[in-house]
């Protein structure tokens, strides 16, 4: 079975406040009020001197204090933003060389825009077990860091600094994988280029899938959804989930408490969130949470975890 | 595990500049590509994408694109951030998934290329597509690979990529050896074997793709054999243009 077998988050000590972001990124104060009010943002890391290395590597080397790095078998660096305004092509080299696990194979996985980091996951555990070498792991890196020009243009969110990492393996200590469930809707292949129904439909549609995978993933792991302890999103904002997070039986077991300490966090979020819970010990040992993931596109995905808390 | 069989491989070359003026971006080759493939192949659980730099057109999630021209049901996502050696990683992704996906494709897409190559002459691309059941096994392959294949076998086609180093990546004396010109990068193996697969299948019971970054030195290797049980059933060539040079 794939396991976590660790999983750790990183900021930059910068914070500043929606206000404060919003005037780095132009926006009216329309969009800002709706940030603060309608999307529970409050405030956010973000520390214009740093690059996509000071962010992505502090928690990936925590993780390898903590194993042989000649285990790390793959590197995956799991990223949003995919066009030319996103990582630079030798982007996961470059991570690979810094964290001095040269020997990994090491690439990029994309075009799921923020839904990616479930898929890497288990495409990390599915490569494990192709290659049956034991005591193998795969290191998987979120974070980055776009340019001003592209965060401003994606207003629907405001985007924060943020990273983190994870450490995949087969049968290891950490959390169990108990599932894994994805749906992606080609038909709004072109993003943020979109017509405006483009946009209409796919918030129509969105509920609906969402709630298809999130039954599909309990059901694979052989649970219900009323047995998940935690449905632990990306930090979107809480309208994006209306219709969805807001209703029974989802509604309460939500992990919302990022949303306004660290915002949008492109990739990184779903593992920035289960760091917090780890290190805030709010998991119950044996009892299964639920990560789910959207990215424009758009895909949806969940994947039902079994925390075991002790392990970092 | 039942291992990844190809079955069907196709190729596509179009000007990075149309007549329209608009750039040939990964939508455009994958749309050339979609159109070869049989009627008749299931739709795939699995769509990988795989390029050595970013499309020319914008932000558009051309996996989920492809994902939906063939069929909408597959777990979809780029492989990307690793050169020419992308393809061979999305490979290796594709068999892992192989018990599980059913049948799965790649394409592998070109229409730039990183920073300090040459520009890539025409935006090109390659569909593979993959099942379970018959076709040739192909398999992601260290150095020795080719070797033990020719020891097997007796007979064996190394193709090396333009940039390819014979000796690093542990080319087997004895072996016949097919060396694409120059003109791509990430495609170009791939491109060579969609172009010829009929004509090579038929006469080589084993095949290796090598090739070595020029960026990192890096070496990467994919094998194809199995071709005598059932390899008749791969389609290929498509639109691909002569390679140059053929063995």
């Amino acid at each position: 079975m794939t396991t976590l077998n660790a999983v750790e988050s990183f900021f930059p000590d910068t914070t500043v406040t929606v206000e404060e972001r919003a005037a780095q990124l132009g926006r009216s104060d329309v969009k800002t009020h709706m940030h603060r009010t309608v999307h529970g943002l409050d405030r956010m890391h973000y520390d214009a001197r740093l690059d996509l290395y000071d962010l992505v590597l502090p928690p990936a080397r925590r993780i390898l204090e903590r194993v042989d790095p000649r285990s790390v078998r793959y590197l995956l660096y799991g990223h949003a933003l995919h066009g030319a305004r996103g990582a630079a092509p030798d982007t996961p080299q470059q991570i690979k060389h810094r964290l001095g696990i040269g020997h990994a194979t090491a690439f990029a996985m994309t075009q799921q825009n923020c839904a990616i980091p479930l898929s890497a996951i288990d495409t990390a555990g599915a490569l494990l077990r192709a290659d049956g070498a034991a005591g193998a792991t795969a290191l998987l890196v979120t974070g980055e860091k776009p340019s001003p020009e592209v965060a401003s243009a994606i207003d629907t969110v405001m985007i924060a600094d943020g990273a983190a990492a994870c450490l995949v393996s087969l049968d290891g200590p950490g959390a169990q994988v108990r599932s894994f469930a994805t749906r992606t809707r080609g038909e709004y292949y072109q993003g943020l280029a979109g017509t405006r129904e483009d946009f209409r439909s796919a918030a129509e549609m969105r509920p609906k899938v969402l709630w298809e995978i999130m039954r599909e993933a309990v059901d694979r792991a052989g649970c219900t959804l009323d047995d998940i302890e935690w449905i632990i999103p990306p930090n979107q904002g809480y309208a994006f989930w209306e219709g969805v997070l807001d209703q029974e039986p989802a509604a309460g077991k939500v992990f919302f408490d990022n949303n306004r300490r660290f915002s949008h966090c492109l990739a990184a979020d779903i593992l920035i969130n289960a760091a917090t819970l780890l290190e805030e010990g709010r998991f119950s040992a044996g009892r299964p949470s639920m990560f789910i993931a959207t990215g424009l596109g758009w895909t949806f995905s969940a994947m039902v975890v079994v925390p075991i808390p002790e392990v970092r | 595990m039942g291992g990844l069989r190809l079955v069907s491989a196709l190729g596509a070359r179009t000007r990075p500049e149309r007549p329209a003026g608009e750039p040939a971006g990964h939508k455009e080759i994958v749309d050339l590509l979609v159109d070869q493939l049989p009627r008749d192949l299931p739709p795939p659980g699995l769509v990988l994408l795989s390029y050595a730099a970013p499309d020319v057109n914008g932000n558009q999630t051309v996996a989920s694109y492809l994902n939906m021209r063939t069929g909408g049901q597959a777990h979809s996502f780029a492989v990307s951030g690793q050169g020419l050696g992308g393809p061979f990683s999305a490979l290796r992704v594709a068999r892992a998934y192989a018990g599980e996906a059913g049948t799965s494709v790649l394409a592998i897409v070109e229409c730039r290329t990183p920073d300090g190559l040459d520009a890539p002459q025409e935006a090109t691309g390659v569909l593979l597509a993959f099942g379970g059941a018959a076709g040739p096994l192909v398999e992601p392959a260290a150095a020795d690979r080719p070797a033990a294949l020719l020891r097997e076998h007796g007979r064996l086609l190394v193709v090396l990529g333009p940039t390819a180093d014979p000796a690093a990546l542990g080319v087997p004396a004895g072996a016949d050896v097919h060396r694409v010109p120059a003109g791509g990068y990430c495609t170009s193996v791939w491109l060579a074997l969609a172009r010829h697969w009929t004509r090579w299948s038929a006469t080589y019971p084993a095949i290796a793709l090598c090739d070595t970054d020029p960026l990192h030195g890096t070496g990467h290797v994919a094998v194809l054999h199995g071709m005598r049980d059932g390899a008749g059933s791969a389609g290929a060539a498509g639109r691909a243009a002569a390679e140059g040079s053929s063995t």
